[in-house]
């Protein structure tokens, strides 16, 4: 049986796959921001990213990223910059 | 020999009372508000598993005001909860069917549900209080899985589980391996504008396909046999005749027809139909299976919906025979429209005195006991007010449905 520790770092592992879905893929800004909810709880997302990636849900061909850069949204934790 | 229920049953009991249902009851939106609870308290087909086969896959079912959603989550296990957001009430998914790759997300302001219905997190979360993920998980809907399809009930009601419902055919749908069967062309719905009980009275007999149903009757003519409603189920069946069919359709399928291994040769030149009250049918061939049901917009509008199923493994003889077989079905649905309209519209004229039904429909007159045993203002002949038809009913001893 998979002990809780294993169980909560493979959902962290694929929470992060999610988050970096490919910008432009019909579903993606979704998938993103869903992704983003799981690491606000966690928090590696601040609630200001948090809010870009809910403004880009339903525009798939938005990067929240560039979003985030071009408003000065100040705080991009090293979790999204790796991506 | 399969078993199902005791054919001895089958004929109508001597001097029974051919009548059918009250016209006023066919043209009234009052009695329409009782009827919906009936549809709310009562199972109804959703889907098939195979709609929903990988994670995050979804089916949603909409039924007189009500929403679900058919999801497969994480752990492959079939979930069904109510298409509406913790917040205010959204609908989760539009689309009729689809794929949440991540989670839920209301549309409306972005709260966000894991694929087992917990809250994941609400839309700017900082605006609200702690929110416990269960408390404010998404409500789940009352669900079983008999042989493949999931039925869904949105209130409790008088019907046992579906497999205590329809038990006396479990031994002969489970010889079809019917669950393990794949989506043919998707959910096909129409709109008709009639009473949705018209629907169900035209399809509770066999007593109109000689003269309505050319197809049907050079398919299996009088081999067809239709059993009463009782307890809720009731079942019909077809077997081939011997001739070779003179519609072309009817001549190849016949021709072509193929049963799967599983199924006993007895089964193997049969369409058989289950009844289930009260608005459902699953109907299996050798090649198939498919349900059907309506479900009332308003008191002189109905939506039909139907969804056709096949096997995984089917070869070029069953897709055609399937196909054909299809073809034929495609015929006696167009064909049943119609009459479901002239009996409809038989209802609105003071002329018509109401049903005088053959022993051949006998099935409308049980069927119409199910529903006069929940609602006993079906059985006041003169249209009653409208403002008063609710009361007179519980004044009538209406039971809990």
């Amino acid at each position: 049986m998979m002990s809780v520790k294993t169980s909560i770092s493979l959902e962290f592992k694929k929470q992060k796959i999610l988050l970096a879905s490919k910008v432009g893929i019909p579903g993606s800004g979704a998938i993103r921001y869903a992704a983003a909810m799981y690491f606000y709880n966690h928090g590696n997302v601040s609630l200001e990213m948090l809010e870009i990636y809910r403004r880009c849900c339903k525009l798939d061909k938005e990067d929240p990223i560039d979003l985030a850069q071009f408003e000065g949204v100040e705080i991009i934790p090293n979790l999204i910059l790796e991506l | 020999m399969i078993m199902t229920k005791d054919a001895n049953k089958n004929s109508p009991p001597k001097n029974w009372d051919r009548s059918g249902l009250p016209g006023w009851s066919y043209h009234s939106p009052a009695l329409l508000e009782m009827e919906i609870e009936i549809f709310k308290t009562h199972w109804q087909i959703a889907c098939h598993i195979s709609d929903v086969p990988n994670v995050g896959d979804f089916k949603t079912f909409d039924l007189c005001g009500e929403r679900a959603i058919i999801l497969r989550d994480s752990s492959l296990e079939i979930k069904a909860f109510h298409n509406i957001c913790r917040h205010r009430g959204s609908r989760l998914v539009t689309k009729d069917q689809g794929t949440c790759k991540n989670a839920l997300i209301c549309p409306f302001h972005g709260w966000v549900y894991n694929l087992d219905g917990t809250l994941r997190g609400a839309a700017k979360p900082d605006t609200f209080p702690a929110l416990d993920k269960d408390e404010f998980a998404l409500r789940t809907v009352e669900y079983e899985v008999w042989n493949g399809f999931v039925f869904v009930r949105f209130k409790q009601g008088p019907q046992p589980s579906v497999k205590e419902l329809l038990s006396c055919y479990e031994e002969e749908a489970t010889s079809y391996n019917i669950s393990n069967q794949v989506p043919t062309d998707g959910f096909w719905t129409e709109m008709s504008p009639v009473n949705w009980k018209s629907i169900r009275d035209v399809d509770n007999e066999g007593y109109h396909v000689a003269m309505a149903h050319p197809g049907l009757q050079d398919l299996y003519g009088s081999n067809y046999r239709d059993e009463p409603y009782e307890n809720g189920v009731s079942r019909s069946e077809g077997q081939f005749t011997k001739s070779k069919g003179r519609h072309w359709a009817v001549r190849n399928y016949k021709k072509f027809s193929k049963k799967q291994k599983s199924l006993p040769e007895s089964m193997a030149k049969t369409w058989v139909y289950y009844g289930i009250f009260p608005n459902s049918v699953i109907a299996m061939t050798p090649e198939t299976s498919l349900f059907y049901q309506e479900f009332p917009v308003s008191f002189d509008e109905s939506i039909i919906r139907s969804a056709t199923y096949r096997y995984p493994n089917e070869d070029r003889q069953q897709k055609v025979a399937r196909y054909l077989a299809s073809r034929i079905d495609r015929e006696t649905v167009v064909e049943d429209q119609q009459l479901t309209i002239w009996s409809n519209e038989s209802m609105a004229s003071d002329s018509f005195d109401g049903f005088y039904l053959s022993d051949a429909e006998y099935g409308v007159r049980t069927y119409h006991d199910h529903l006069r045993s929940l609602l006993p203002v079906y059985n006041v002949k003169e249209a009653p007010k409208e403002n008063e038809i609710k009361h007179l009913n519980a004044s009538l001893g209406m039971k809990n449905i």
